[in-house]
């Protein structure tokens, strides 16, 4: 069995120091598509942040892109954040910059230095995506749905081994929404990036078939989709 | 990498303007202890000299003056005959005294002054102690109750503009941090995305801090060119002031000035990121 992506074993979700989810397994392999899904207040925003370190881990044990989140001081935690893509219902998008300069951007901000295999490597991202014409447009000139694809484009500049995507097509109209569920299925498999993806939108789940992890009454439940 | 705003003006117009208070009071400091430095030092000694003193018990005694350790160097004493005290004490009053008809009763006089270190009542009674019993001396005067009055009133003045230095530089830290943390505000999603993709604290700190460095010296500029700009007009308005009497005090003070627009800005800056980086992203809304 490969080593996984995301290896919980009895971890305990904790916001503000109260556990919202408790107990949790989780086994996410390389490349894998799971769906985690539960009611607004379920606890999988709070679940995502656990793994990307931005909330500390309650209990248990708990291991993301090889790093053991019990371990993970605060000075390790951009490394750990280099190997995740993480996108949100918001986009996070630098607004009074263009598209290429938030790719730019996020790229120093990671260690990139500026030239050939920078630029190249933004004009990858966007062809990805399928928004290579936009690469000088600023942000408030694109649709919520190609905001989006932009926010992908940046999870993807570092060649992340797992997507993090909460609630990503919250403010996206249905059709966009499964445009966009296809083109995380279709990242992850074209890069072999595990992608972990939270909705409470039930009717996503129609889209095409994947493993379904659900938060319900304070416990993560496995079943397959 | 923070974008230029109006709220990054704001800062350094108010860190300026705290700073140009603070270099005010730096510079009323300097001056008040100047000015009674100079009061101190030009405080006379009088020695009157008996009726019948002798020409050579008079030169003798300022000679023994000029090399006394209790001499203020770079003065000299001086000797004032009685004829001429009394023509200038005519001239205060405004009257001619020679026409009264009245025998002089004033005595010859030197006068002479004493470095601070000595201006003591206890010093000063010592050399009066130590001229007394010169040839020649008829009796040792200084205004006693003025010494001390000046003593006391400068270190009173000195604690007084200490804590009021103190107070303003402590309401202009929390002025100025106030103004950068509501800068900085603006930029907290910038902060926080930076985070987010993988950047180190150090990275996403690195652009505030040195734009907190270059404000930091900008403002202590403007406040210095105003600082300045007052001396040098004050200076023409009252010269005897002797606004640049010390050049090494005010370097320091100069020199201070933009050290501390520096290191507040620096400071606040760091204490501010700090605090953005360290918030949850749900606090941020």
């Amino acid at each position: 069995m490969a080593e996984a992506i995301v290896e919980l074993r009895g971890a305990n979700i904790q916001q503000g120091g109260r556990n919202i989810l408790e107990n949790v397994d989780l086994r996410i392999a390389p490349g894998e598509f799971v769906y985690l899904v539960g009611k607004t207040g379920a606890g999988k925003s709070s679940l995502l942040k656990t793994l990307y370190a931005a909330l500390p881990l309650g209990g248990g044990s708990a291991t993301v892109a090889g790093f053991n989140l019990a371990k993970t001081g605060r000075k390790k935690i951009p490394q750990l954040r280099r190997k995740l893509g993480i996108v949100f219902q918001d986009f996070n998008l630098l607004m009074d910059r263009s598209v290429e300069e938030n790719l730019r951007f996020a790229l120093r901000a990671t260690g990139w230095k500026k030239g050939t295999l920078a630029e190249q490597r933004i004009d990858e991202v966007l062809m990805a995506v399928g928004l290579a014409d936009r690469r000088r447009s600023m942000p408030h000139t694109l649709s919520g749905g190609e905001r989006q694809r932009i926010a992908f484009a940046r999870a993807l500049l570092n060649s992340p081994t797992l997507f993090i995507a909460d609630e990503v097509t919250g403010n996206l109209d249905p059709d966009t929404s499964k445009n966009i569920l296809e083109l995380m299925r279709k990242l992850g498999k074209e890069h072999g990036t595990a992608v972990l993806f939270a909705t409470h939108d039930y009717r996503l789940l129609d889209t095409f078939q994947a493993r379904v992890v659900r938060c319900e009454g304070g416990r993560v439940f496995n079943a397959e989709g | 990498m923070p974008s230029p705003r109006p709220n990054q003006l704001y800062v350094i117009f108010s860190l300026s303007l705290v700073l140009f208070l603070l270099g005010l009071v730096g510079l009323w400091t300097f001056q008040a202890s100047y000015l009674t430095r100079q009061l101190q030092e030009n405080l006379d000694i009088i020695v009157e000299l008996e009726v019948d003193h002798t020409k050579e018990q008079r030169e003798l005694l300022l000679l023994e003056l000029l090399a006394a350790d209790y001499h203020q160097p770079g003065s000299t004493p001086e000797y004032l005959p009685k004829e001429q005290a009394l023509q200038e004490m005519g001239e205060d009053l405004e009257r001619d005294l020679d026409d009264l008809g009245l025998n002089n009763p004033l005595l010859d006089v030197i006068t002479f002054n004493v470095p601070i270190v000595y201006l003591q009542s206890d010093s000063l009674a010592a050399i009066a102690s130590e001229l007394q019993v010169k040839p020649g001396v008829a009796g040792v005067f200084y205004q006693d109750n003025f010494v001390d009055r000046i003593a006391a009133n400068a270190r009173r003045l000195g604690w007084v503009l200490l804590g009021l230095a103190a107070l303003f530089a402590l309401v202009a830290g929390l002025l100025i941090h106030n103004t950068v943390r509501l800068s900085l505000y603006a930029n907290r999603f910038t902060i926080k995305t930076q985070e987010l993709v993988g950047a180190s604290w150090g990275f996403i700190s690195r652009p505030y801090l040195w734009r907190a460095v270059g404000q930091g010296l900008l403002a202590g500029l403007i406040a210095l060119t105003g600082v300045l700009g007052l001396q040098v007009w004050l200076q023409s308005v009252l010269p005897e002031l002797d606004l640049f009497a010390e050049p090494v005090r005010l370097g320091f003070l100069y020199g201070g000035i933009l050290l501390l627009g520096l290191l507040i800005n620096f400071v606040s800056h760091y204490v501010v990121v700090r605090r953005y980086l360290r918030l949850r992203l749900d606090d941020l809304y």
